[in-house]
């Protein structure tokens, strides 16, 4: 899973939200890293919905335009969940590497 | 009434495969029109679209029958023309390992060693990019590819600028083809499998009959005959056969594109070798009717293919929104 993938799934964790929303979420999650174009996003949109993680939650109408609203699938969210257990579990192995080691790299352990 | 910055906008999405457009555009439109609103545009919004646009043509997603066709096309020519280059290196190889063996003085008076070490070292890579094609390493695939355009590309330049050569117009058009072939060849979609069977043992037979004919050839000729057994006609011969064999498939038949694919890589591949190895269009008589049958050819696939493409349906397979019904 890449990671704005991964950030747009946890994006929707919490509530459904409309496309632009998601962008503004990911840059909030990322911390400014992941700035997602509109492109991309409906990149991975199109392959989440294909996939069965996300779905269409509700149509709005907002200044003249048609909004729409998404949410994770049950599949969706476990997906997420996996993803986010394997990458925790990856960082947990680094750092008790790193603190072990680090004086060997004239750091502190 | 739509802003100029929509219509610009929405100029750019139709660079999108149809059937993406009419399940997410609106929504697109909208989502861009609400970040333009907060900010400066950027030129990489529209980058981010034609990104996409050449993902999803290149996976065939929301695609049409006839689009499809037509990406099948694209990965024939892709194939053929690396057998092609494998197979042509190959050869190329074998017979200056002959003319070493049976012609010595010829071949050192005619800088045979270092003739044999660049072509064996671009022998390698383009039956590498090919072995790397047909078994499905899709990032080895892309980079040998890389490699060996670009190696043969950069040899052609630099070699006659080092010996005070003037590099002619002619001698560029092969190296657009070696370009192309890779451009190609990188485009291939991810899910391509080729028959293992089927490529690994024609180019292998093409090998095993052609190099030793190669390499034989300079034990065999005779200054003054006709010279018929001339390694670049035989070599023409063996990709007819191979390039029947490969038509020939049932399994292969059945895709409209395929004989696209050949009508292309024929009409391209002869005229363009020609240059390459001769310098003109076929100096002898034998080669010239044989490029002339083969490019022949390849107009008649080229008319079979659209014919067939013409029948599937062009337009995309009516792909609802996200959760309509």
């Amino acid at each position: 899973m890449t990671e704005p993938t991964f950030f747009v799934l946890t994006a929707l964790v919490g509530e459904p939200r409309h496309g632009y929303g998601i962008v503004g979420e990911v840059d909030e999650l990322s911390g400014g890293r992941v700035q997602l174009k509109i492109g991309s996003l409906y990149g991975i949109l199109d392959r989440l919905v294909s996939e069965g993680l996300v779905e269409l939650d509700r149509e709005e109408a907002h200044h003249g335009r048609l909004r729409r609203y998404y949410r994770l699938t049950n599949a969706g969210f476990e997906a997420v969940q996996t993803e986010a257990a394997r990458q925790a579990a990856n960082a947990r192995a680094a750092t008790r590497r790193i603190k072990a080691l680090a004086p060997r790299w004239g750091g502190t352990a | 009434m739509t802003s100029p910055l929509e219509r610009r906008y929405r100029r750019v999405l139709r660079l999108l495969p149809a059937g993406y457009r009419q399940a997410w555009e609106e929504d697109m439109v909208s989502a861009y029109m609400e970040r333009a609103g907060m900010g400066p545009r950027s030129l990489g919004e529209r980058l981010s679209v034609v990104a996409l646009a050449i993902r999803l043509r290149l996976a065939g997603r929301h695609s049409s029958p006839r689009g499809a066709g037509w990406r099948h096309a694209m990965y024939g020519f892709a194939m053929l023309a690396l057998l092609h280059q494998a197979l042509f290196l190959t050869v190329a190889v074998a017979d200056l390992a002959g003319e070493m063996r049976w012609r010595p003085m010829e071949f050192y008076a005619n800088e045979g060693p270092v003739a044999l070490w660049t072509a064996s070292v671009f022998a390698l890579l383009w039956v590498g990019a090919y072995g790397c094609a047909v078994l499905g390493l899709v990032v080895a695939r892309r980079i040998v590819v890389v490699l060996a355009a670009g190696s043969m590309i950069a040899y052609a330049i630099v070699a006659p600028l080092m010996r005070g050569w003037a590099v002619s117009v002619e001698a560029m058009i092969p190296l657009a083809w070696y370009a192309l072939v890779a451009g190609l060849v990188i485009m291939i979609p991810n899910d391509t499998r080729p028959s293992r069977r089927l490529w690994l043992g024609v180019y292998l037979v093409g090998a095993l009959v052609l190099a030793p004919f190669a390499a034989l050839h300079n034990r065999l000729r005779h200054p003054g005959w006709l010279d018929l057994v001339h390694p670049e006609l035989a070599w023409r011969i063996g990709l007819v056969i191979v390039m029947a064999v490969v038509v020939c498939v049932p399994a292969l038949r059945r895709s409209p594109g395929w004989p696209l694919g050949l009508a292309a890589f024929s009409v391209l591949t002869f005229p363009v070798m020609s240059l390459a190895v001769e310098g003109s269009f076929g100096p002898w008589p034998f080669g010239m009717v044989l490029d002339t049958a083969l490019i022949g050819l390849g107009v008649i696939c080229a008319i079979l293919g659209l014919v067939a493409l013409r029948r599937r349906p062009g337009e995309h397979p009516d792909t609802p929104a996200p959760g309509a019904v």
